[in-house]
């Protein structure tokens, strides 16, 4: 039976639940009082407030679906109880190899510039520079274009998110950490969504983008993604690189320039509902397949 | 840093329409600038109505004052994201799921799945393609 572990707001995980076809036991941390929990050696259980229940003898796969998005406690050493109680129950399934999709400290590990390090091996990835100081800066070349990202998603202390902004680095405070790209001038997104061996591509056009990130205006605008097929060569490219970052799980971020992908980063728990919420590419149902029949991992 | 006082405003334009809607605030959802000359800092805000009545009910235009001989931080750089209101649900253990949602919910246009950032007030994200633990 397949594990989740989530928080009880999820809403990928909702959708999930309306498409499984196995029974499946969904752990919400947030939500921990509304279970019975047991972990004893190499023993556990845990039963929901409707009777349902999973142990380590019926448990044969995990999926960590976004568990620390979410308030656990608001006491901060139940908190902390509670969440390393959720990594030692994931560690278990870590140990065994019944691993689905990737854990959560799989992004922090990785970085950015180790993504696109070997991304760059197999396809265009935009010049990109983390720094600060006033060196940092004026060795930056003027003659490109450059955009400011965030690593973290954070938001700044007056609650506002630095989304992909256009930026002349000779205007930057030197006194701030930056995460500066290339600018790519692209008029599709393309993002694919990995599940095992199959990719499943999408596209959308930025022809109606007033800024340069498509997630700023996500309320506002109605332009939808559509399914695509990678051409034969952009498939081969992408295998590839996930063959070496060994990741079979993730949700892989592109620029098409003319007719080039250019990568611009890959997401390892990044959100796909999205890309076909109603399920008419069968993008739900090739997720729930992979969840419940795909390999599992350490 | 930018200067935003009051006494420095040059001109300004602002079209609003509350008539579909009988909430008279708005937040600001983004803002963007560009320089237009030495000295001087072209300013557009964009505000969505409380109640997402309607999409976009405010925008404002205005020249504001800007030393330039200072430089630009995150901050100036950032604006207020996308801001939603969690909707109440009841969770059914035994379905092991909210009852309100439905793949309908979920389209282009609602907040639950759209892309990498959306916050609720208390500035958590919903939606996040990061795993940072944000529980804290």
């Amino acid at each position: 039976m397949l594990l989740i572990i989530t928080g009880k707001g999820d809403g990928t995980v909702d959708v999930l639940s309306q498409h499984m076809t196995k029974p499946f036991f969904r752990l919400n941390l947030d939500d921990f009082r509304n279970y019975e929990f047991s972990f004893e050696n190499s023993f556990w259980e845990i039963k929901n407030s409707a009777g349902l229940q999973i142990d380590s003898t019926t448990a044969t796969r995990c999926f960590w679906w976004k568990a620390f998005m979410y308030q656990v406690d608001p006491d901060k050493f139940v908190r902390e109880e509670i969440k390393l109680i959720g990594e030692t129950l994931y560690s278990w399934f870590l140990h065994q190899g019944k691993v689905i999709g990737n854990p959560p400290t799989l992004e922090s590990s990785w970085g950015k510039f180790r993504q696109a390090s070997i991304a760059s091996k197999y396809m265009d990835v935009p010049l990109q520079k983390i720094g600060w100081g006033s060196d940092f800066l004026a060795q930056i070349d003027l003659k490109s274009e450059w955009v400011a990202k965030s690593l973290s998603a954070n938001l700044t202390e007056n609650g506002k998110a630095l989304f992909t902004t256009e930026v002349d680095p000779t205007e930057l405070d030197p006194r701030f950490p930056w995460y500066l790209q290339n600018k790519v001038v692209s008029e599709v997104d393309v993002t694919v969504l990995v599940a095992g061996r199959k990719l499943f591509a999408f596209e959308r056009s930025r022809a109606q983008l007033e800024g340069l990130d498509w997630r700023k205006e996500q309320f506002s605008s109605v332009e939808s993604w559509q399914r695509i097929e990678l051409e034969l060569d952009e498939r081969n490219a992408v295998l590839s690189m996930l063959r070496d970052m060994d990741i079979s799980w993730g949700r892989i971020d592109f620029l098409r320039e003319g007719k080039t992908l250019k990568f611009l980063e890959l997401n390892p728990n990044g959100q796909w509902v999205f890309l076909d919420p109603s399920n008419n590419t069968g993008l739900i149902t090739e997720v729930v397949d992979y969840l419940m029949n795909g390999d599992t991992h350490d | 840093m930018v200067s935003t006082r009051e006494d420095e405003f040059v001109c300004g334009r602002a079209e609003r329409d509350f008539s579909n809607c009988p909430c008279t605030s708005f937040r600001l959802a983004e803002a963007r600038m560009s320089k237009l000359s030495p000295g001087l800092l072209f300013i557009e805000r964009r505000g969505y109505c409380l109640y997402g009545l309607s999409i976009l009910l405010f925008v404002e235009s205005q020249i504001e004052g800007v030393d330039v001989t200072t430089l630009l931080t995150p901050d100036d750089l950032a604006s207020k994201p996308d801001f939603f209101e969690p909707a109440v649900s009841e969770y059914d253990h035994s379905l092991q799921r909210n009852l309100t949602s439905s793949p309908l919910m979920t389209g282009m246009g609602t907040p639950t799945f759209n892309g990498t950032q959306t916050f609720n007030h208390n500035g958590q994200p919903s939606d996040s393609d990061q795993d940072n633990d944000r529980s804290s």
